[in-house]
């Protein structure tokens, strides 16, 4: 005989209340407060002490009904030689989820780790069964269940920490079909892990099998501390034009103060600067480094921040690269060249640095296939497109990969001499419509490589706008409405065009029909525009490990990876260099997307030789570096079953055969019907206590 | 209030004094001075005046009439004189010193209904307090439990304080009113009238010796004694366990003690009743479920007849 849940046995301790209650009952039992016993005092009475040998009965019974209820939730069972999760047994089917994130390099959770998954091995019986799923980013069965120890045994000793983040989700997917596929009558669920409270939020809720017994294996303890780079980016040009400001945010994610640290800044591998470091525990710092920058040529950098417990998150790797120039021609009224049109687009592509946005003003007359040669996009702010030529030259311009952003406003009552063009969603309403009531901005589709490109801070930037007046506009079903005025009229609306983009963007974009061009958000929204119209929304100074990079978009923004998308489209291959050495040939399928797993700076060449190599940084999902571990009650609130679960908890094992005789419910039947007796006869000790106890006369 | 402050007559058309003062009522005003005013106004209204007025009969001046003025103290000699309207106005001394002495020892907070023991005292001092300053005498109090606790010496103009200390008086400690009012009669003064609020429990002789002690020294003594209806009735429905508010002890009874208990209750009763009244101390016991008024009613015969003796 056995306990599924020993540690339930300290419930026990719980006897020490009904003990308490019964010492504390004979004291106050029936107390009725009243003025002066003067007079009580004096009435004759007698007491007889019969209580004591009652009392004892009373207490006995509340006792037993404490020990049983205690016997029954630490589940006992009689099943002969059976121990919980990793005693032998027959027919079992066991899946071991081993967390290989790189917050489980430190070496002693890793160890620990390690010790607990070869003890599950071991402690299979023959007939039981095993498989190793080890999870970072995603989960990898290491191991398909087998009854062969040895291979199991290799198959965890070839593990190693990944650079991944820890991802619950997977791994509970991958036991979920390893245990679905099972046929054993006992299935079982190990699951060794950090319990990494970062990534236990963004889990969600985990699914896992009715009547798979879970048991889990918490590897923490004390981290020590742990120096990580959160960012780094350039923030301003230097005064001498030369050196870059180069802006790197800090934090120690650890349990314990970095006393004497260090930040090396690697410029193509050579050091370029060092700093020390000394942070306490949840500290975040910014150090601003002036760096001499190759102007001409991607800059390959990796920071390094230590030493701390866990180097796997020390090393953080930007590539800043000169990105291609941004061409727009601003159509203007013919004979208004210098007019007020797009003075305030004109301002905040000014400020664009990543990309640099060159503006030339073009009169509409003045447009024609040979002119749109010069430009990556087209805008069109306020101004009628003159005719059907320069309609069909800029259809011709956006099919083939160019951008347009048409800016309505009070002399834009119809797009084309014909009215719509193929290129841009309709306008609904010609003539000018009238000065409305001021409305909210709704911003829609934030996954919209537009509004991806402008960050987190998406809402805040657009808070305060209002819009007085819009044109209205009628999207297609392919057109994605971006925002909205707060009555629901369209105000932004993207469409796919041919290998192009078009914007229509329905009020105008300086403050004649609201205050969006005075928004704060105005500037990067602007800049963002023209980016994702010249196809430059895929650059990233730094991806993160598992994020798909899109190659051709990458190299889109570079000076010499212009025609990589003409290349991938007739057909050609790329091949990606990892950190590690080795050389990855993406195939047909694949086309330019690439999902590094490995923490670096990686190098894209096209076969043909072409273009030179592409760097991209990649780096560790910096929030793994957040060492603080949930706990095991909050883990097992995220995990759902279609029914109640047996048990769930560390050595948790209940199922029918291990309590073939249904112990727990006997016990709780028996700690029932001792409470119940308890309380009657507590009652009738409480009255004839009273009647005994007093008077006789 | 209007209800509750009604007078009722009775078959022979007189006025009596309203029977208005629910202790329950009086539970729910949050206000000592209006509790105080309401039964005594009350009270007054329902009263033959001769019981009231005539307490302070020493001439002072006259004064010129002005409309308002009672006529029947226009000084008619005077205007036969001068045919001019003067009143008399009269010295408006005390001709005592009230003095209230109210337990405050943790018996006096039982209370088997709505109210106190405590709270029932509080509004006879409060009344109290609110008459003696109505006729102009002088009035303190001071409450006790084992010893003096609170002291407000008599005056006519401090019926604030008095309210004041009646609301911050709590029910709390052993109590000890022999020892209390050996105390009390060292501290008092100039004679006048004691009037003592407590539920008694000391044996009945102890009482009317610390109570004779007072009247020795020239005070008229009142003794109120206040008692709730259940420590009276003892009314239990079943065996219980008595704990004693002041000392904790704990005790167990049955209903079948409940006549033997009111015996001795009566019987202490009787006998301060007795002794106290052999000393020409004034005695009454009052119950908190009871109206105020009788004890007013006391209180103002016991004034009268002092009025009279001098």
């Amino acid at each position: 005989m056995g306990l599924a849940n020993p540690w339930l046995l300290l419930a026990l301790a719980a006897l020490a209340v009904p003990v308490l209650v019964h010492l504390v009952q004979r004291e106050e039992h029936g107390g009725l407060k009243f003025p002066s016993l003067m007079f009580v005092r004096k009435i004759p009475f007698e007491i007889k002490r019969r209580r004591r040998l009652r009392d004892r009965a009373l207490l006995g019974l509340r006792c037993l009904g404490v020990i049983a209820l205690a016997l029954a939730f630490a589940s006992p069972y009689l099943h002969a030689g059976l121990t919980p999760a990793s005693g032998p047994g027959s027919g079992r089917d066991l899946v071991i989820l081993l967390d290989n994130s790189y917050s489980m390099s430190l070496p002693l959770r890793w160890r620990q780790a390690q010790d607990a998954a070869a003890a599950r091995i071991e402690g299979l019986a023959p007939g039981d069964r095993a498989a190793l799923v080890a999870f970072g980013n995603g989960a990898t069965v290491v191991a398909d269940l087998s009854e062969d120890k040895a291979t199991l045994r290799e198959a965890l000793a070839r593990l190693n920490p990944s650079g991944g983040r820890t991802g619950f989700g997977a791994a509970f997917g991958a036991a979920n079909r390893l245990l679905g596929e099972s046929g054993a009558h006992r299935r079982e669920l190990v699951l060794i892990t950090d319990l990494q409270r970062s990534a236990l939020e963004q889990a969600g809720s985990l699914p896992l099998h009715e009547d798979v017994a879970l048991e889990i294996v918490p590897v923490t303890g004390e981290a020590g501390a742990n120096v990580t780079v959160v960012d780094a980016f350039l923030a301003q040009r230097g005064r001498s034009d030369v050196d870059d400001k180069l802006l790197v945010r800090l934090r120690n994610t650890g349990d314990a103060a970095l006393e004497a640290g260090r930040l090396d800044v690697f410029i193509d591998e050579r050091l370029a600067e060092t700093r020390n470091l000394a942070l306490a525990p949840g500290e975040t710092r910014t150090e601003g480094i002036r760096l001499v920058l190759a102007a001409d040529r991607p800059n390959r950098l990796t920071l390094w921040a230590g030493p701390d417990a866990l180097p796997a998150d020390d090393r953080y790797h930007v590539v800043l690269a000169p990105r291609r120039p941004v061409d727009v021609a601003l159509l203007v009224d013919p004979g208004h060249r210098h007019s007020h049109q797009g003075v305030y687009l004109e301002q905040a592509w000014r400020l664009s640095r990543a990309p640099s946005v060159t503006t030339k003003r073009v009169s509409a007359d003045d447009v024609d296939a040979g002119l749109l040669e010069r430009f990556d996009v087209v805008v069109i702010d306020d101004v009628p497109i003159p005719s059907a030529s320069t309609v069909a030259d800029l259809e011709s311009f956006v099919r083939g990969g160019g951008g347009v952003l048409a800016v309505l406003g009070p002399a834009t009552d119809r797009i084309g001499p014909q009215g719509d063009v193929a290129f841009l969603p309709s306008m609904v309403e010609t003539p000018s419509p009238a000065s409305g009531t001021p409305h909210r901005v709704a911003l829609e589709h934030g996954d919209h490589p537009l509004w991806a490109a402008l960050g987190q801070e998406l809402g805040a930037l657009f808070s305060g706008a209002e819009v007085t007046t819009v044109r209205r506009v009628a999207p297609n079903g392919g057109d994605r409405v971006l925002a909205r005025t707060g009555n629901g009229d369209p105000l932004l609306v993207a469409r796919d065009f041919g290998a192009g983009r078009s914007l229509i963007l329905a009020t105008t974009a300086d403050p004649r029909w609201g205050s969006l061009a005075l928004e704060p958000g105005f500037v990067p929204l602007a800049q963002a525009m023209v980016a994702y119209l010249a196809g430059r929304t895929g650059w990233k100074d730094a991806f993160v490990a598992g994020e798909v990079v899109d190659l051709a978009r990458v190299a889109g923004n570079l000076p010499d990876g212009a025609d990589w998308t003409a290349y991938l489209g007739r057909g050609g291959a790329v091949v990606v260099e990892t950190p590690s050495g080795a050389a990855l040939r993406l195939d047909r399928a694949a086309g330019a997307l690439f999902t590094p797993r490995e923490a670096g700076i990686y190098e894209a060449h096209r076969t043909d030789g072409a273009g030179g190599s592409i760097p991209f940084a990649v780096n560790a999902a910096r929030a793994e570096s957040a060492l603080a571990a949930a706990t095991m009650a909050e883990f097992e609130r995220r995990i759902v079953r279609r029914t109640p679960p047996a048990v769930t908890g560390r050595q948790a094992i209940r199922d029918r055969e291990s309590d073939p005789f249904g112990l727990a419910r006997w016990l709780l039947i028996l700690a029932a019907l001792a409470l119940m007796a308890e309380s009657a006869l507590g009652n009738r000790i409480s009255r004839r206590r009273l009647d005994s106890a007093v008077i006789a006369r | 209030m209007s209800a509750a402050a009604s007078t009722t007559m009775d078959a022979a058309g007189r006025t009596a004094p309203a029977r208005f003062l629910d202790p329950d009522v009086l539970a729910r005003i949050d206000n000592l001075d209006l509790i105080a005013r309401v039964v005594v106004d009350g009270f007054i209204s329902g009263l033959h005046k001769t019981v009231y007025l005539g307490v302070s009969t020493d001439f002072a001046e006259h004064r010129q009439y002005t409309p308002g003025d009672d006529v029947r103290r226009v000084d008619w000699r005077v205007f036969a004189r001068t045919d001019r309207l003067y009143v008399k106005t009269f010295e408006a001394e005390t001709n005592a010193d009230v003095m209230i002495a109210l337990d405050v020892s943790a018996s006096m907070g039982y209370a088997s209904g709505s109210i106190s023991k405590l709270d029932y005292a509080r509004f006879i001092a409060a009344a109290l307090a609110h008459l003696a300053s109505r006729q102009r005498d002088k009035v303190g109090l001071v409450t006790f439990a084992s010893d003096l606790v609170d002291y407000v010496p008599p005056s006519a103009r401090r019926r604030d304080s008095i309210l004041q200390a009646l609301d911050r008086a709590r029910a709390e400690g052993v109590g000890n009113i022999l020892a209390a009012l050996d105390g009390l009669s060292e501290r008092l003064g100039r004679r006048g009238i004691v009037i003592v609020v407590s539920d008694f429990y000391a044996p009945a002789s102890d009482l009317a010796v610390a109570l004779d002690a007072l009247r020795v020294h020239g005070h008229d003594v009142i003794a109120l004694h206040v008692l709730d209806p259940f420590e009276r009735d003892l009314e239990l429905s079943g065996p219980a366990v008595l704990e004693d508010l002041e000392t904790g002890d704990r005790l167990p009874v049955t209903p079948r003690g409940r006549a033997e208990y009111r015996r001795l209750l009566d019987d202490h009763v009787e006998a301060l009743s007795r002794a106290l009244g052999d000393r020409r101390i004034d005695y009454d016991c009052f119950v908190t479920d009871r109206p105020l008024d009788d004890m007013l009613w006391r209180y103002l015969s016991n004034r009268a007849r002092l009025a009279r003796v001098r």
